[in-house]
């Protein structure tokens, strides 16, 4: 077989597994429930912010969106994520995942289409979120800023890179339960240690010698570097302030950053799912 | 059709198929035997390219899953020991998603052609979660002939069925086969091997003991066909000119009822019957009695006996 039919046949293959996929996201009743607590969050603290404005008469932030718009891109990359974990996982426990590798479908293909279609909901949530804060704006009366829609393009990017991270696990785990754990540790560990970090850096030693805070302090800061380098989080905090404060170029190198790391963990999937094997 | 040598698959603890080198013809059933353990589900995985092998080759239809996995996956069906399906899926989504994955043509015509000849056309709109096990059984095996394919592998096609399902089952398999279908089954329920397989392999502890049809795994274990005559008149010279026949290796007589051993290598049963009625006996009947599948598998199986296979037999 030459290898564009071989390369056909995986993308129509993935094709098959993404509609499938997707139309399970789709019709379940989660992805909704999701999406709706995501965009109230982010109404929520609009309307702290309209609040303040109104008694204070100050705009707090140079952009009154960009800071709900990334709380609600992290729950819902979050959840993306999390249901390919859940459900690459189960497809292994469960033994469908060796049903589908009995006919035409290989590791490439299958990765894709799991990928792929949790992406194009993300995709599809995200122009969900667009119309939704246009209607608040227009409601509040506060314009939508250019750079929004280039935090827009980050952000699919920053769910690329969070929903690869959620294949990747689940390709190597053994389990649903040990694929939730690593997951669920991951995210957790990540936005503890760079909350920590913020919250610890506003507090003042009150001496240069053996003191503890000093000493976490430099600790989380050490591991701060670490994550600014390999979390999505961290790569969408950086790329909005980036892009707020006009740097393009930083900006640009985020996007691109992102996309080479959603490229690494997709291929590392690809591997992990032919070393781990389709059998529980 | 499907070839292997030396196929070796090692686990850290445990090496659970050595050295396996089996071949599997054109348009036969080819029965896979072995208890509990013997790894041939771990051979099965290795043959659809589940497990890699740790060492040794196999090829299908002539070459290797590597070299042309797509056309060899498109041309085998299988029916797994769990019949596992998508829970969100009702019979015939889940049918129609499977024509998809093997990009089939006019699909619905075959879904409902194979969903009417097991009887499951009226239960097409519900979940297979909701099937008893003998239709999920036979819902994988739609799935299994949907792509019409070349060769199918069942994996305890069977197991847990009534003996309706069963005799369904046997049904498909017969068709298939004389359809040309190459079948490899792998049972614990040796009768239904034994009514269908042209060929058997029997694996223990990892090892392929034999590979015979089923005549020649009988010759293998015992050289001697069980033939019962009763008779009338026994004369007391019965004993005595039994014993002068070289071709009988033993003999017993219980009364009416003569248990005779007589050698398997040609069909000595007229030169027989001449004899016991020149000893002026009369026969009343007269019937030959072959070691079962059963007891031949258990003969290879057995751990007393199994110094027999120990390179003698393969």
């Amino acid at each position: 077989m030459s290898d564009t039919s071989k390369i056909y046949k995986q993308i129509q293959t993935a094709i098959t597994i993404h509609k499938r996929d997707f139309r399970i996201t789709v019709f379940g009743p989660i992805i909704y429930i999701m999406s709706t607590i995501s965009i109230t969050i982010g109404i929520v603290i609009i309307r702290n912010y309209l609040s303040y404005i109104e008694s204070n008469g100050l705009y707090p932030m140079p952009d009154l969106f960009s800071f709900p718009y990334r709380w609600v891109i992290i729950l819902t990359g979050v959840y993306l994520a999390f249901s390919a974990v859940v459900a690459i996982a189960r497809e292994r426990e469960s033994g469908a995942m060796e049903l589908l590798f009995y006919g035409p479908v290989d590791n490439v293909s299958y990765v894709i289409g799991k990928y792929s279609a949790q992406l194009t909901v993300y995709c599809l949530l995200i122009i969900l979120y667009l119309i939704c804060f246009f209607i608040i704006s227009n409601i509040a009366g506060v314009q939508i800023p250019a750079s929004f829609f280039m935090m827009m393009l980050l952000s699919l990017f920053t769910g690329a890179y969070l929903i690869s991270v959620g294949v990747f696990v689940s390709t190597i785990s053994k389990s649903v339960r040990s694929a939730t754990l690593v997951f669920l540790t991951l995210i957790a560990s990540t936005l503890l240690i760079q909350a920590s970090q913020a919250w610890l850096s506003n507090i003042a030693p009150e001496s240069d010698y053996y003191n503890p805070v000093l000493l976490l302090q430099q600790l989380l800061g050490w591991v701060q570097v670490v994550l600014t380098w390999l979390s999505p989080f961290s790569y969408l905090n950086y790329g909005v302030n980036e892009m707020l404060r006009g740097n393009m170029v930083a900006f640009l190198r985020v996007v691109g950053l992102s996309f080479v790391f959603c490229m690494t963990f997709i291929v590392s999937s690809i591997i992990g799912l032919k070393i781990r094997g389709v059998r529980q | 059709m499907i070839s292997t040598r030396n196929l070796t698959k090692t686990y850290p603890e445990v090496e659970a198929v050595k050295q396996v080198t089996l071949n599997v013809r054109a348009g036969e059933v080819y029965g896979f035997l072995g208890p509990n353990g013997a790894g041939k589900s771990t051979t099965m995985a290795m043959l659809l390219g589940l497990i890699k092998p740790t060492s040794g080759e196999l090829s299908l239809f002539g070459t290797s899953l590597q070299d042309d996995y797509f056309a060899i996956k498109n041309a085998i069906g299988v029916v797994g020991e769990n019949p596992y399906f998508f829970d969100e899926m009702t019979a015939w989504e889940f049918l129609s998603f499977h024509a998809d994955i093997f990009m089939m043509e006019s699909k619905e015509n075959r879904i409902n052609e194979l969903m009417e000849t097991v009887g499951l056309r009226q239960y097409a709109n519900i979940r297979p979660s909701e099937y008893s096990r003998g239709m999920r059984q036979k819902l994988s095996f739609v799935r299994a002939l949907l792509h019409k394919p070349d060769l199918l592998m069942l994996d305890e096609p069977v197991s847990g069925l009534d003996p309706h399902g069963i005799r369904q089952i046997r049904g498909l398999i017969e068709e298939q086969k004389k359809s040309g279908t190459t079948i490899f089954i792998s049972s614990h329920i040796l009768s239904e091997i034994e009514r269908t397989a042209d060929r058997i392999a029997i694996m223990h502890k990892g090892k392929l003991l034999v590979e015979d049809n089923l005549d020649g795994l009988r010759y293998s274990v015992d050289q001697s066909v069980r033939v019962n005559v009763e008779v009338a008149n026994v004369p007391e010279s019965l004993s005595r000119v039994l014993s002068e026949i070289p071709h009988i290796v033993d003999h017993n007589i219980d009364g009416q009822h003569i248990e005779i051993r007589l050698d398997a290598s040609l069909d000595y049963r007229a030169e027989l019957s001449s004899a016991i009625t020149a000893s002026g006996a009369t026969i009343i009947g007269m019937e030959t009695r072959k070691a079962s599948l059963e007891e031949t598998f258990m003969t290879f199986t057995d751990d007393n006996v199994i110094g027999l296979s120990k390179g003698e037999v393969q």
